[in-house]
């Protein structure tokens, strides 16, 4: 089972890659709309860190570059910016992804606090993002929620595959 | 990145991806839909709350024109003055339009409307509601349209001063504040005072009310006051704004 995780084909996840992305996405403009919104990380960058770690056959570069455009229309930033920092994050993570699958799912999602900690930090230097005091302590706990979804990203995501796989 | 900062070529693109990002947009919607139903349907008033929305409507019209009357009464007062520098109020049309989403938050400002391109919107146009200027059109696809809102730390607007005819630049600060620079230390401003939109950026029509200043402050070795101001307009909870466009003479 497991070797047959690791040997995805995309092909055989195509809907569920895409799905994620979709629901990825939709969370964070629901995110976005609330009165007092979370500084929910980027998911769709998470989701794609879960694939760059388990479809091991493709770069993901391209659909990084793509997902950050979209992000950069649903929170009206400047053209790129988000499709940069995607990449630039996706390349981190794909200069380790062999060694990162191999971690415990506990170190990985530490590992993944530390990439979002890092992506805080450049993107509150880019942008002219004005904090108060209520809101600076959300903005820099993003990196700790993105370490605890991780976990469930990442179980919920393994199960999909199996069942699409088997299936 | 950089075409987008200085020269704002890439419209196209980004009303593309806005467009794009519908389908996302609609489905977020979903769970605030279903909230606004539940609460309309637990009243069981549904023809009174049609009935309110008509109304509130032509309020909204009417509580408009009454504010440019009013700012049109401050204009005759200095007329000597300021006629030849800042235009005639022209005639426009406006079509109201109902906001369908909105975002406040220190990543993003803005406010989705449900008037696209088909029905005639067009990027820059400005956006009021009865209190005074919203934003501007910035994204526009087929059927929807998204707002610029004035607090948005990327819009700037030029206003004066009404109680001083003074002008100066009011930015966007985030979190719904907007500041008012280039005010020299000289000149009269203080808190309350009402700042109007001058017209000279040839976007926004003149003499529609902006923001009202909350806080002065004048810092030693600064040329300019440290000013902070309130947008006039209800960013947060309008649900009915409309839309200026201007009438060619």
């Amino acid at each position: 089972m497991t070797d047959r995780i690791n040997d995805l084909e995309f092909r055989k996840v195509i809907w569920l890659w895409l799905f994620g992305y979709f629901v990825a996405l939709t969370a964070n403009a629901i995110n976005l709309q609330l009165t007092s919104p979370l500084f929910l990380p980027p998911l769709a960058l998470l989701i794609a860190f879960f694939w760059a770690s388990h479809l091991i056959n493709a770069s993901h570069l391209i659909s990084a570059f793509v997902l950050g455009l979209l992000y950069d229309g649903l929170y009206q930033s400047l053209l790129g910016m988000h499709a940069l920092l995607f990449v630039v994050f996706m390349f981190l993570m794909l200069r380790i992804r062999l060694r990162f699958r191999s971690y415990r799912i506990w170190q990985q999602a530490l590992l993944i606090t530390l990439y979002i900690l890092l992506y805080q930090i450049i993107y509150y230097w880019i942008t002219p993002i004005q904090l108060d005091e209520h809101s600076i302590w959300a903005y820099w706990s993003a990196p700790l929620l993105a370490g605890l979804l991780w976990i469930p990203i990442v179980m919920s995501f393994r199960w999909l595959t199996r069942i699409n796989v088997t299936h | 990145m950089v075409a987008d900062y200085y020269g704002q070529y890439s419209g196209q693109i980004k009303n593309l991806l806005t467009t794009v990002l519908e389908p996302v947009e609609r489905v977020a919607n979903v769970p605030f839909d279903l909230h606004n139903w539940y609460l309309s349907a637990s009243t069981e008033q549904t023809e009174i709350h049609n009935e309110l929305l008509q109304l509130r409507s032509e309020n909204l019209l009417l509580r408009n024109r009454l504010t440019q009357f009013e700012t049109t009464q401050h204009e005759l007062e200095r007329l000597q003055r300021l006629l030849g520098t800042t235009g005639r109020m022209g005639q426009y049309d406006l079509q109201i339009a109902s906001v369908t989403q909105f975002s406040i938050t220190p990543l993003t400002e803005y406010k989705t409307l449900n008037r696209g391109a088909i029905n005639g919107v067009r990027l820059q146009q400005p956006v009021v509601d009865a209190n005074g200027i919203v934003g501007q059109i910035s994204h526009v696809t087929p059927f929807k349209s998204r707002v610029l809102l004035v607090s948005d730390p990327n819009h700037q607007l030029s206003v004066r001063n009404l109680r001083t005819g003074k002008r100066g630049i009011l930015t966007g600060m985030g979190q719904g504040m907007t500041q008012l620079h280039f005010m020299s230390t000289t000149s009269s401003v203080r808190v309350d005072d009402i700042l109007v939109s001058s017209g000279l950026d040839e976007l926004f029509p003149a003499g529609y009310p902006v923001a009202q200043v909350t806080r002065v402050q004048h810092y030693p070795g600064d040329s300019y006051l440290t000013i902070e101001a309130k947008p006039l307009a209800n960013l947060y909870h309008s649900y009915e704004v409309l839309i200026i466009e201007r009438q060619t003479p």
